[in-house]
């Protein structure tokens, strides 16, 4: 018992982590089928049982916990995949889901189309009504107009319905009755209010997340059915749990109830995984680095918490509940070096995806990426990638640089090469940028933690960007979000709309929101089998100075209790928005914007190591595997060492340059900097 | 020898070069994140009528993104050489400048910019500029944008290049001058901090840049890219057919018929463009364009036209030889006297139109662009009923919006007009407006049949109707709006036309409509309500060969009517089954 499964279902792999509670990890990677996802799981549990002895059923009995990352909810968002949605709209306001504020993302582009609506035009109905701020009706629900309505959904088969009212955040009475009046009329059809699903003010947010609720329940419902009566064919009886874009995981129920939480689900467990392995290494701020084969996700951990974000755009949609604050960048091994109109090099987004791949894979790929730069410099072999397991050629690498870059350019091909590398290493610092030193962050206090098959390579040249020293590479890190799915806590979030000047603001009735929604918590995180000590609820305030647009999400004091006003909220948003944006203004007044809970349920005993099959034993020098020469810079080229990072014992150390090979990733060290194997089976990097 | 093979020659490697044209775009991305995040006037924050861009030693303009306004940065570097000027020799780290003078390369005086100069080693390297629309600027009414004035000293406070900080410390005297003479000091105050503070990060990245560089490769690097993005736009012209083509545009008057002629010549020879405009002697009103507006206005028609891409920088005006029209003309105003308020929006799409219509003439098809139609800015004012205290509230575009132009294979966008802005103007949220202000948004929602017809559909507009909450409103606004609807091009044609033209309406409480028609301002009763109808977006293509699936569409969605389908598109669908008729259709296109 006591063990924990963490599957992540990509685009191309499905990882499969298995977690005893001592740490003990068990890794699986098989390759995904969206048709067969039965077949997939029993893929993955054969891998891990022939890794260990019994057969799946004992496997099974072992694991108490299976904890479930997938893409299902952003690949339907993406290819459009979507239920045939209706929308309830205050008569007047039913373009505010099309209109998007009136943004134009691009200035000189005329060709681009807006994305196409979540709901069409004929299906957003207009029904008369109206409230106020101070949540007076203004104009009483038209009844009759709601009854219409969904016979027209009836006629055009709609198969999910999102109630958007204007003000429905302080005065909730028109969107429940038309919830009730649709239960009567299209009993099986799932309505999603506003109000519920995002309770804040400012609409356009609120009425795209509640219309991705809706256009996404089916094939969730759907899919969370299918993967548990799969589970439960194969065995397993216990707890499923998914990760959400907040980063925690939830349960079916949960993602059935505000499906939007599944968007980015995957991708959102790296930042407990870096968070998980800085500890280890005395650091509660990381940044996750996750390079893959077509793009780069980067997210924050500041003081031990996930940055997340509200308001952000998936895909050109606005969601508005929080989700882990994950830049993502056209930037990954595949990724392919081209010149611009005006003479100037590029790299990304455009990627040589797996098929054909890069140039160097010998799979007819004509284009120059970022791997065949890393195969051109010498970082890695020009024989072989994935410690042997995959053979390719360095020449077309070098001739397909030459080809592209190189000549067009004027340049010899390292050069051209060395471009291409610090180009896309550049690339991907600016990403960073905007998630750390963007939001205020000094790098200096960080660690990055490198995710996925490519970021090892490099993550030196970043951090050196970016004034940052340390660099943690753990074994798992080619399924780092799986390992987080693993290890992640259960995660609520709890919002209410309250807007008031702080001049303005009554402690009694701040304190009892907060109580309301920490009881809420409390039940539901009992309702999961939590006993209180692992209960963890934060308390937070979004706050801006009187008219700001942006709001700063403050962390209260557990002990803040409001007694002597708003003194102690008032100097810590003021330091905090120094901290963000250069500034205070402490003449300015202070406005309370809401209030939110967040809630972890967390397991009852730290994980504090990790342990592996794979011990090597040997000094570095016994495991050698070659000497090459490489390139750090324009024109020059110097004496690189390669190690079998598998057979290294543990706390061996290695001065750069080197690169440590192992299965899933190639580690660079580059001149300036060591690294070491820890006993956690995390490579440590740092510069010396 | 590519330019890229030259500037290697210079010893800037091709790594520096794509890194730091990479940085550059990221800096001034992080200062607008700064600005919409900080400021405090729903103008800034909320509508992002502000725009962030970078100059260098000699005042160029070293970044012109895709986030910005086109009207903004356009005319930048005139008033950053104007400030480096005025203080040669008298420019400190920590300093801060303003200046919205038209005489210095300004737009209207709300626009105004802030500079911050960025020292590395002791020599003034660069500059930060952060130009935005400031709510209020001195003036007679407040957050004014009338046309009553008749000359530019009644249009507010215009500073020339002017000191405000000085090393760091506030120039009090000047501030107090300053704060003394506007509407709403507290919140201007605040969204000044935004600015310098988005200027204080700019200093922070490019002071970084030119350190890991060095300042002698930082600046070969910056010259390099400034050829790199001149040779592309040479390329573009060499392109086009040499000749000289002409085109024109209506700026339509306040009543009776005397419409004022914008015209356009431009002439192609070799990888050169000259362009030159003519108009009316400037006028006693508003809608007189400065030079850096035109400069501006000119800049975004060829841009469009050519199809190049940002970023831009100081290389794409090399090859541009730009004829504003003599002083004194509406292309060309003369500040002192004229006033300049609508210079951002009337006559800078009309300048747009004309450009575009000349070299509609001479481009490919598929680089064919409809006009956006003329801008329709208002400002609603009144007194608080709780505060009993003045109120302004700005709306760039008519706060609803009208509808983008269609381009060769592409529908215009709708709600993101006008022009000036090109959609990144927002719309205020309807929410965040009615806790903030004393009045209702009490429809919001797109004008049928509005979208210039075409074979590509110009965009829509959105009707907006404002409703003041126990007490009266004014809105005030200028130009005209319900003359000439938006151009069209390749043979687009509206047969149905009056939706597509904008119009100004106040609703009184018995429901009787009084539009404003070539008046400056409307005033609502107490009860009633102010509606602002923008104009369509023009069309590109022949509308009857416009995709009858499309039309169909278009009606089921009620982006077109029935009847609007069977004018504008010789499409006749069926009013109860949505079906199209075919034998009718062919009856009506074949005609």
């Amino acid at each position: 018992m006591n063990h924990r499964l963490g599957i992540d279902i990509g685009g191309t792999f499905t990882d499969f982590v298995l977690l005893s509670e001592s740490g003990e990890l068990r890794l699986a990677k098989v390759s995904s089928d969206p048709e067969d996802l039965a077949g997939v799981i029993h893929a993955g549990l054969n891998d891990l049982v022939a890794q260990g002895s019994g057969d799946v059923s004992a496997l099974l009995d072992q694991i108490d916990l299976i904890v479930h990352g997938t893409t299902i909810a952003t690949n339907a968002l993406i290819q459009g995949r979507l239920a045939r949605t209706g929308m309830l709209c205050t008569s007047g306001f039913r373009d505010i889901l099309e209109l998007r504020e009136g943004l134009k993302e691009r200035r000189y582009d005329y060709i681009q189309p807006p994305p196409t609506p979540l709901v069409p035009r004929h299906l957003r109905l207009p029904v008369d009504e109206r409230i106020n701020k101070e949540g007076e009706v203004l104009q009483v629900l038209d009844e009759d107009q709601v009854r219409a309505a969904a016979v027209t959904f009836r006629a055009q088969g709609v198969e999910a319905v999102a109630v958007c009212l204007l003000w429905s955040i302080v005065n909730p009475v028109h969107e429940e009755r038309i919830r009730d009046i649709l239960a009567e009329e299209m009993p099986d059809v799932p309505v999603f209010l506003s109000s519920v699903v995002s309770p804040q003010l400012r609409e356009y947010p609120r009425f795209s997340t509640t219309a991705l609720c809706a256009a996404l329940a089916g094939r969730l419902r759907d899919y969370v059915g299918r993967l548990e009566s799969n589970l439960t064919e194969v065995g397993f009886h216990r707890a499923i749990r998914y990760i959400q874009c907040n980063g925690g995981t939830t349960s079916g129920a949960g993602l059935r109830e505000r499906p939007v939480l599944a968007l980015d689900s995957g991708p959102a467990a790296g930042p407990a995984a870096g968070r998980f392995f800085g500890r280890l290494f005395d650091t509660e701020n990381v940044i996750t680095l996750d390079m893959g084969g077509t793009s780069l996700d980067a997210s924050l951990v500041h003081q031990g918490r996930i940055d997340t974000a509200k308001n952000v755009d998936v895909h050109r949609y606005r969601v508005a509940v929080p989700m882990v604050n994950v830049r993502t960048l056209g930037a990954g091994g595949g990724s392919i070096a081209w010149i611009d109109d005006s003479g100037l090099l590029q790299v990304g987004p455009q990627s040589a995806e797996a098929w054909p791949g890069p140039a160097c894979y010998d799979r007819g790929g004509e284009a120059a990426t970022v791997t065949d730069a890393n195969v051109a410099l010498g970082y890695f072999s020009h024989t072989e990638l994935l410690g042997g397991a995959m053979t390719i050629d360095g020449d077309l690498a070098v001739a397909a640089i030459n080809r592209n870059i190189a000549r067009p350019l004027g340049v010899d091909v390292l050069e051209a090469a060395f471009a291409v590398y610090t180009l896309v290493n550049e690339n991907m610092a600016n990403a960073v940028r905007q998630i750390s030193t963007e939001q205020g962050h000094d790098l200096r206090d960080f660690a990055f933690v490198c995710g996925g098959g490519c970021s090892a390579a490099h993550a030196a040249k970043i951090a050196e960007s970016l004034d940052v020293d340390r660099i943690i590479v753990p074994r798992v890190a080619s399924l780092l979000c799986s390992f987080g799915a693993a290890i992640a806590d259960v995660r609520h979030d709890y919002s209410r709309n309250h807007a008031a000047r702080f001049s303005h603001c009554d402690p009694a009735t701040i304190n009892g929101h907060f109580e309301d929604m920490m009881t809420a918590a409390r039940a539901d995180l009992a309702e999961e089998g939590f006993a209180p000590g692992q209960m963890r609820l934060q308390r937070t305030m979004d706050v801006r100075y009187l008219g700001e647009l942006g709001v700063l999400t403050l962390s209260l004091q557990d002990d803040e209790n409001f007694t002597d006003g708003m003194t102690a909220t008032e100097t810590l948003f003021d330091r905090e928005h120094e901290r963000a944006f250069t500034f205070a203004d402490p003449d300015c007044e202070r406005e309370l914007m809401g209030l939110g809970v967040v809630a972890f349920g967390q397991r009852e005993r730290e994980l504090s190591d990790i342990t592996m099959p794979i011990t090597g034993d040997l000094d570095p020098d016994a495991a050698i595997r070659q000497r090459r020469s490489a390139s750090f810079a324009p024109g020059q080229l110097v004496d690189l060492v390669v190690y079998d990072g598998a057979k290294i014992a543990f706390e061996s150390e290695i001065e750069g340059p080197a690169v440590i090979e192992e299965e899933t990733t190639t580690i660079l060290v580059p001149p300036g900097w060591c690294i070491r194997l820890d006993r956690s089976h995390a490579w440590y990097m740092w510069r010396s | 020898m590519n330019v890229q093979q030259r500037v290697a020659a210079d010893r800037v490697d091709i790594t520096t070069l794509a890194t730091m044209q990479g940085a550059l775009t990221s800096i001034t991305d992080e200062m607008s994140q700064v600005v919409i995040r900080t400021a405090r006037s729903p103008v800034f924050k909320l509508a992002k009528d502000f725009s962030c861009t970078l100059c260098d030693w000699q005042s160029r303009q070293m970044i012109q993104g895709d986030a910005e306004l086109p009207v903004h940065v356009g005319s930048i570097p005139f008033v950053c050489r104007a400030v480096a000027e005025a203080y040669q020799g008298n420019i400190a780290p920590g300093d801060t400048f303003l200046c919205n003078d038209p005489a210095f390369g300004g737009l209207h005086l709300n626009d105004v910019a802030l500079l911050r100069p960025i020292f590395v080693d002791d020599e003034l390297l660069f500059w930060a500029v952060i130009r935005a629309h400031w709510l209020d600027i001195g003036g007679p009414s407040p957050a004014d944008l009338r046309r009553a004035q008749s000359d530019s000293y009644g249009e507010g406070i215009r500073i020339p290049p002017l000191k405000v900080i000085a090393a760091g410390v506030p120039c009090d005297d000047v501030m107090r001058l300053y704060f003394n003479n506007i509407r709403f000091p507290q919140q201007q105050h605040s969204d000044m901090l935004a600015m310098i503070a988005a200027g204080e990060i700019a200093g922070r990245r490019l002071r970084a840049m030119a350190e890991k560089y060095g300042v002698e490769v930082t600046k070969a690097g910056i010259e390099a890219l400034y050829e790199m993005t001149e040779h592309r736009v040479r390329t573009a012209i060499t392109d086009l057919p040499d000749g000289i083509s002409e085109g024109e545009s209506w700026l339509s008057a306040r009543e009776g018929d005397g419409h004022m002629k914008i015209s356009a010549t431009v002439e192609v020879s070799g990888d050169e463009m000259s362009i030159k405009l003519s108009s009316p002697e400037q006028l006693r009103e508003v809608r007189n364009s400065p030079f850096g507006a035109t400069h501006a206005a000119v800049g975004h028609a060829v841009t469009i036209a050519l199809g190049l891409k940002p970023p831009f920088n100081d290389g794409l005006y090399r090859a541009l030889d730009i004829d504003y029209g003599p002083l004194g003309t509406i292309t060309n105003a003369q500040v002192p006297p004229a006033p300049t308020l609508g210079c951002t929006t009337q006559p800078f799409c009309e300048i747009v139109d004309s450009v575009r219509h000349a070299l509609s003439k001479i481009i490919d098809d598929e680089r064919q662009t409809a006009g956006w139609g003329p801008a329709a800015s208002i400002v609603l004012a009144g007194i608080h009923p709780e505060t009993g205290q003045f109120y302004g509230h700005f709306h760039p575009n008519g706060g609803s919006s009208g509808g983008g132009g269609a381009a060769h294979g592409a529908d215009g966008w709708s709600g993101v007009g006008s022009e000036n802005s090109g959609g990144a103007v927002l719309k205020e949220p309807v929410e965040l407006l009615e806790y903030e202000m004393p009045f209702l948004v009490s429809r919001l929602e797109y004008r049928m049949d509005s979208g210039g017809a075409g074979r590509w559909r110009g965009g829509l507009a959105v009707d907006t109707e404002w409703e003041p909450l126990d007490h009266e409103q004014t809105a005030r606004f200028h130009g005209t709006i319900d003359t000439f609807p938006a151009l069209g091009v390749q043979g687009a044609k509206s047969t149905m036309l009056e939706p597509k033209l904008g119009q100004r309406n106040a609703i009184d409480p018995d429901g009787g409509v009084r539009k404003s028609g070539g008046a400056s301002r409307l005033h609502s009763q107490r009860g009633g309500r102010l509606e602002m109808c923008p104009p369509g977006g023009g069309g590109v293509g022949d509308a009857f060969a416009r995709d009858i699936d499309a039309v169909r569409s278009d009606v089921v969605n009620g982006y077109v009517s029935i009847e609007g389908a069977a004018l504008d598109y010789g499409v006749v669908v069926d009013p109860d089954e949505l079906t199209v008729d075919q034998d009718a259709t062919d009856g009506l296109r074949n005609k």
